[in-house]
């Protein structure tokens, strides 16, 4: 019986089936929904929007699609309804989807609009209250997650958001929501939500992007990118995969596509429907959404303003900013979009100079406080600027988030510049998503704005600026605008209103030149105020018209320093003539003759006469004759009193340092592999410290291993809502967390310009140096020959000139044997260079720099233990040189084995073919080269070979007391190019090892203490140092340094001052004072052997105008 | 009087094989040679030079016994020949790499955008970026077609 009913069903059509209550009633959620994409596989346009709007009535059908889902264990758990799916048909399933649940969906608008103004005023626990009452009701969703786990931050309680995201993600069954739970939880827990956007979120959108799945990517973008900022992917692309969503997190996506669409964002006109506006009326008809007045009429932006805003806009163009806070604090519940005015209030308050901590209640006064900050060029302006970036991102799933992010935009765009389409398009977004807008908003979006005469304070400065503005874009004269602006400067305006209108000046009168000289003294005073001027254009002005003024390098170094670095060249040319203009070769010749430095001359030779820029000059033709002249301009520095004491030794310390590891990298003749530790080091551990702290505010989820997922690309696009990601997505939070540590390491590790592993392995190997080894023996002798454009090998020349009386069709023969001969030492370089590449995807060989799932269970727990990110540096730096050196171990043995074997068979077949080639002919000079190059080719293959070992450039090998005396001698000498005038006096010598851990620190010591004597002496270049090292009896070793003190210094070598240096350095906060304030040479060199040996002391004595330090420490 | 070519090139092999090429093929040409960045800024200033050949990437130094090279500039070459270009704006520049792409602090760049970034900074100046692989034949005869072009002449 059963089985007859059932053959009878399958020969009905889903039609039939879906319309037959008794059916329905008889069918689980998984073959309801397989009907139903039937359905709406082979029904188009009207019919199948009926035949839609008929089924979805049915209580059960309606169930059982993914967007009626309240719960995370069901979301995303059905399959797709079609695949493929045309958008035509995706809009029109959406809007039927809508229909069905137009009741929530009308309930949620109006939800929607309330707690968000709770949210935005700071009311979390009146917020927290009506949350879980909308989640009683209507279940979860992304959006109510998003909101929920944000108050619980906000409200202090991390553990709670943690759980409320924990839970779910435990909950659902769907891989790609799982990803987007993970990321709602890093993001609402996080104390630096910037970074951890940049750091877990933006990486996983280009890596679903990379991997060719757009929808994925478009919808990560759409989620979490902040709206008014550029998406990194068209979000329209993720239209058919929303359907797994629940339908207010559909709504709100199809919402963001069509705010995206009409800002002129990048959206694909095909992904949208033909009659988008009114499509647009249906949504709001169904929804009852009644925000989107701005997209069919701009005109009428205006009449939407809030009484309170408008009292705030006439207060704000009268001045009277004290009004304009007051009646924000007072009324800011009164007005529709409070965030409109944020820009307003803040700018108020920077003209009222009122100052204020980072610390807030609610968003819209943290936003007031970032633009008060902004708006008064404060040296804290640039983490303002982060910490709007920073809500934007928080609050990306409020309605009005463009709005948010919007702020950041108009803190720097006050001056409409006409050809930023971005800001165009993000002001058109802000506008579209909220009634009430700003004038700049508006004016920025590209509307008109109707500004009331404020006659009584026609005359302010307010007015006056804006008029100015007018004459500058009208093209009025030049003379006239000059004095109003100059006006502007001694009136009350901002410094940075009266930059940005100076700068809009001189940019429409060609005036760049003199905006370079009035922005470096700008920049000198704070270099904050650097983002007001037109920075870009006066580096392509300087560029252009190479100028050679202190000022235009201190505006081009600024700009290569904190925009873009790819200008270094404008930045090292425009140095170059700024000397040349003076008539001097180096810095330090100019500086000579300074007695008084005003504050470019200040700027310029401490900041900017630096290795980095100096290397640019051709007079030094040495990396010591370059450290020499740093040195010189530190000491004269230091001497006008232009740096500190601290700055001038931590500088002199790491350029002596440079110069020993530069000695010893020159003896370095065989391992090329070479990363500095140390410097990648520096340069990621703050990004580490702020993923330990991510890592440590997210609660534990086992930090299983096994949710690392191995997912095929290809079943990406799969009609499967779930289990279709990229492989490698990580979804839970605290795995995630860690491998990004790694990644950070690694990515430096291998990437770094001056210290990274590729660097090496590129420059040092790869490109030529491995080549050019293995081939110029061979062509020495005249084996190989060339490839020739058409693909074929030419002739041997050499041979057939050595031998011109041979018949051509041996010479042929021949020809063919070395072409032959080439051709397989070619490949085989080829081959062997493909091992000294990183692996990537393409290639089964190569470098491989990877993670086991032990080495991440390892590192896992040394995270959750320690609070020192440099430990966990230190341990990816160690795992990755375990897989460096593995990696080294088998391009060595492939060298050794593969290449040669390859090479030999090579000479094998050469030496065969050649015989049988020759044709009984006795060719004896060139069967004897064939036998030398195979000679010495082996020996090649050694030093190749021997390349692939790790260099130890940056550690000092254990050496003899008397031979690190030597080396901190010279490298002392070397670097302050004084080698003729001080006099070192060695005597004494042990010969005991010092090991290679304490090498460094006593070097470091001794350099400290070489330049104490210099520094005073009181005789400076002249002073005579004498060291003198020994050992007693009981085997402790000591090291003297002394050297005479002029009359006019000893009078300050007291008793009571040696008893003070004495103990000064060895006391405990002199540890402190070392870390704070860099301390004294005594007290560094102090601490570096206190640290480094044995029993140590230092001791400070000063007898017949003789000063000397006494070192010792036990074997 | 003889052709004079600036040559800067750190590269002993690839250098040996570039100036086998040019005096094997072209009489009465001198060539001026430097090994690095800093060495090859002093030779620029030379009167008469009809040609200008220089790597792309360059140590900063020469490297010798005593010096390691400085820090390595992947476009040193860059800066060397924006420089020529304002000393002898009508002097020809080659530049012959074996890079096939170039990372220079955090912007990289492929061989053809490395095109467009030289042609732009050298103007007129600018007659190609050659790539050399020792095993391949055509460096040489785009060498001797830019050669040609300057009126240098084959004797091959």
């Amino acid at each position: 019986m059963v089985l007859r009913f059932f053959r009878k069903r399958n020969n009905k059509s889903p039609d039939d089936i879906l319309g037959n209550p008794f059916f329905i009633s008889t069918l689980d959620d998984f073959h309801i929904d397989e009907n139903l994409k039937k359905i709406i596989a082979f029904n188009n346009g009207d019919l199948l929007k009926k035949k839609l709007n008929i089924f979805l009535k049915k209580e059960k059908i309606l169930k059982s699609l993914n967007i009626s889902q309240d719960k995370f264990e069901n979301i995303g758990r059905f399959k797709y309804l079609a695949k493929p799916l045309d958008n035509k048909k995706s809009w029109l399933m959406y809007e039927c989807f809508f229909e069905a649940h137009e009741k929530k969906l009308k309930s949620f608008v109006n939800f929607r609009k309330k707690i968000e103004f709770l949210l935005i005023h700071g009311d979390l626990d009146e917020s927290l209250v009506e949350i879980n009452k909308w989640m009683d009701l209507y279940g979860e969703s992304i959006w109510a997650l998003r909101v929920k786990s944000y108050i619980l931050s906000e409200l202090g309680n991390t553990n709670g958001a943690n759980d409320l995201c924990q839970s779910a993600y435990d909950r659902c069954g769907n891989h790609f929501v799982k990803v987007i739970i993970s990321r709602i939880q890093s993001i609402s827990v996080s104390s630096d939500t910037q970074y951890v956007f940049e750091s877990t979120v933006v990486p996983v959108i280009k890596e679903f992007e990379a991997a060719g799945s757009y929808r994925h990517s478009a919808m990560l973008s759409g989620i979490f990118c902040p709206q008014a900022a550029n998406h990194l992917v068209d979000i329209s692309e993720s239209l058919l995969i929303l359907q797994f969503l629940t339908v207010f997190d559909v709504y709100e996506f199809i919402r963001l596509i069509i705010i995206n669409f009409k800002s002129g964002e990048n959206i694909n006109p095909d992904n949208v429907p033909e009659d988008f506006d009114n499509y647009l009326c249906r949504l709001m008809e169904i929804s009852g959404d009644d925000e989107y007045v701005n997209y069919f009429d701009s005109s009428k932006i205006d009449d939407y303003r809030s009484d309170a805003g408008k009292l705030i806009l006439s207060n704000y163009e009268s001045c009277n900013y004290k009004e304009v806070v007051k009646i924000f604090n007072e009324k800011r519940k009164q007005i529709n979009n409070a965030v409109a005015y944020v820009n307003l209030v803040g700018k108020a308050k920077a003209y009222l100079k009122e100052k204020s901590e980072f610390s807030y209640e609610n968003p819209l006064d943290a936003l007031v406080e970032s633009c008060s900050k902004i708006y008064s060029l404060d040296q804290n302006a640039v983490i303002a600027q982060e910490e709007i970036y920073s809500l934007a991102i928080k609050l990306n799933f409020l309605r009005k988030s463009s709005g948010i992010y919007f702020v950041g935009i108009k803190c720097f765009a006050s001056i409409k510049n006409e050809n930023n389409n971005f800001v165009e398009i993000a002001a058109k977004k802000t506008i579209l998503e909220s009634k009430e807008c700003s004038n700049l908003t508006i004016f920025l979006g590209g509307y008109k704005v109707e500004v009331e005469d404020q006659s009584e304070s026609n005359k302010s400065d307010r007015i006056l600026r804006k008029k100015i503005i007018e004459q500058i874009k009208e093209g009025a004269a030049e003379d006239s605008l000059r004095k109003d602006i100059e006006s502007i400067s001694s009136g009350g305006s901002l410094s940075k209103d009266y930059f940005e209108i100076y700068s809009l000046f001189c940019t429409k009168f060609d005036l760049l030149e003199e905006l370079v000289e009035f922005s470096a003294n700008e920049i000198c005073n704070n270099s904050i105020s650097a983002s007001c001027f037109p920075m870009q254009e006066m580096v392509d002005c300087i560029e252009s018209k190479s100028l050679d003024t202190v000022s235009a390098v201190i505006v081009a170094h600024n700009y290569v320093r904190n925009y873009d670095d790819s200008k270094d060249v404008v930045l090292n040319e425009a140095f170059e003539y700024f000397l040349e203009s003076k008539g001097f070769r180096c810095p330090s010749e100019y500086l000579a003759t300074k007695e008084i430095l005003d504050k470019k001359e200040i700027v310029f030779f401490r900041d900017i006469c630096s290795i980095g820029t100096l290397d640019c000059l051709s007079i030094f033709k040495s990396g010591d004759a370059l450290r020499a002249e740093r040195i010189a301009i530190l000491d004269k520095l230091f001497e006008l009193n232009c740096v500190e004491a601290s700055h001038r030794r931590n500088e002199l310390e790491e350029l002596v340092a440079q110069s020993i590891f530069d000695a010893a990298a020159r003896q370095m003749t065989g391992a090329k592999i070479y990363v500095d530790d140390a410097s990648i080091k520096r340069r990621v551990v703050d990004d580490v410290r702020k993923l330990l702290t991510l890592f440590n505010s997210i609660q534990d989820d086992e930090l299983a291993v096994e949710q690392l997922m191995e997912i095929d690309v290809s079943a990406a696009e799969d009609d499967t809502a779930s289990a279709t990601l990229p492989r490698a997505v990580v979804t839970s939070p605290k795995s995630a967390t860690v491998l990004k540590m790694w990644g950070v390491v690694k990515k430096a590790f291998i990437e770094d310009e001056k210290y990274g592993l590729e660097k090496n392995l590129s420059a040092e190997i790869r490109h030529g140096f491995f080549s050019n080894l293995i081939r110029s023996n061979l062509e020495e002798k005249n084996l190989l020959t060339e490839i020739n454009i058409d693909g074929s090998y030419s002739e041997n020349k050499i041979f057939r000139e050595m031998n011109p009386m041979i018949s051509p069709s041996v010479l042929e023969s021949i020809d063919l044997v070395f072409a032959k001969f080439s051709e397989r030492i070619s490949d085989a370089i080829e081959k062997a260079e493909a091992w000294m590449r990183m692996k990537n995807e393409d290639s089964d060989s190569g470098i491989h720099l990877y993670l086991n799932n032990y080495e991440l269970a390892d590192l896992s727990k040394i995270v959750s233990k320690t609070k020192d990110p440099n430990v966990i540096v230190d341990h990816i730096l160690s795992y990755l040189w375990t897989r460096v050196n593995e990696s080294l171990e088998t391009i060595r043995y492939k060298i050794n084995t593969n290449l040669r074997e390859d090479v030999i068979c090579a000479f094998d077949n050469l030496e065969k073919e050649f015989s049988a080639a020759k044709n009984n002919l006795h060719f004896s000079e060139m069967v004897s080269k064939i036998q030398l190059a195979r000679t010495d080719f082996i020996s090649d293959v050694s030093v190749a070979a021997g390349w692939f070992y790790k260099s130890n450039q940056n550690k000092l090998p254990a050496s003899s007391l008397e031979h690190l005396i030597d080396i901190a001698i010279k490298a002392f000498e070397r670097v302050n190019s004084f080698k003729s005038s001080a006099l070192f006096e060695v005597s004494g010598g042990v010969s005991e090892i010092v090991s290679e851990d304490a090498a460094k620190p006593l070097l470091i010591a001794l350099i400290n203490l070489f330049d104490n004597c210099i520094m005073h002496s009181g005789y400076y270049r002249a002073t005579n140092i004498k060291i003198n090292s020994y050992e007693d009896d009981f085997g402790v070793i000591f090291i003297e340094i002394s050297n005479a003190i002029s009359q006019n210094r000893s009078h300050q070598f007291t008793n009571e001052y040696l008893k003070l240096i004495n103990s000064k350095a060895k006391s405990e906060e002199s540890k402190e004072y070392l870390k704070l304030e860099g301390g004294s040479g005594t007290i560094k060199a102090y601490r570096e052997i206190f640290e480094s040996f044995k029993n140590s002391d230092i001791k400070f004595e000063f007898n017949d105008s003789l000063f000397k330090v006494i070192i010792s420490y036990e074997k | 009087m003889k052709n004079k070519i600036i040559l800067i090139e750190d590269h002993d092999y690839k250098r040996t094989k570039i100036i086998d090429f040019l005096t094997a093929n072209y009489r009465n040409i001198d060539i001026l040679q430097a090994k690095s960045y800093t060495s090859g800024k002093d030779i620029l200033g030379e009167k008469d030079v009809k040609l200008l050949l220089l790597d792309v990437s360059l140590p900063t130094y020469d490297k010798t016994a005593e010096e390691s090279g400085g820090r390595f500039r992947a476009l040193g070459g860059r800066e060397l020949a924006r420089r020529a270009v304002r000393i002898n704006p009508n002097l020809p520049i080659v530049f012959i790499t074996q890079f096939k792409s170039f990372k220079e602090k955090d912007s990289s760049y492929s061989f053809d955008d490395l095109t467009d970034v030289l042609k732009k900074d050298c103007g007129e100046s600018f007659r190609g970026v050659i790539f050399f692989d020792g095993a391949i034949s055509s460096w040489k005869e785009g060498l001797e077609q830019v050669l040609n072009g300057i009126g240098f002449v084959c004797e091959c």
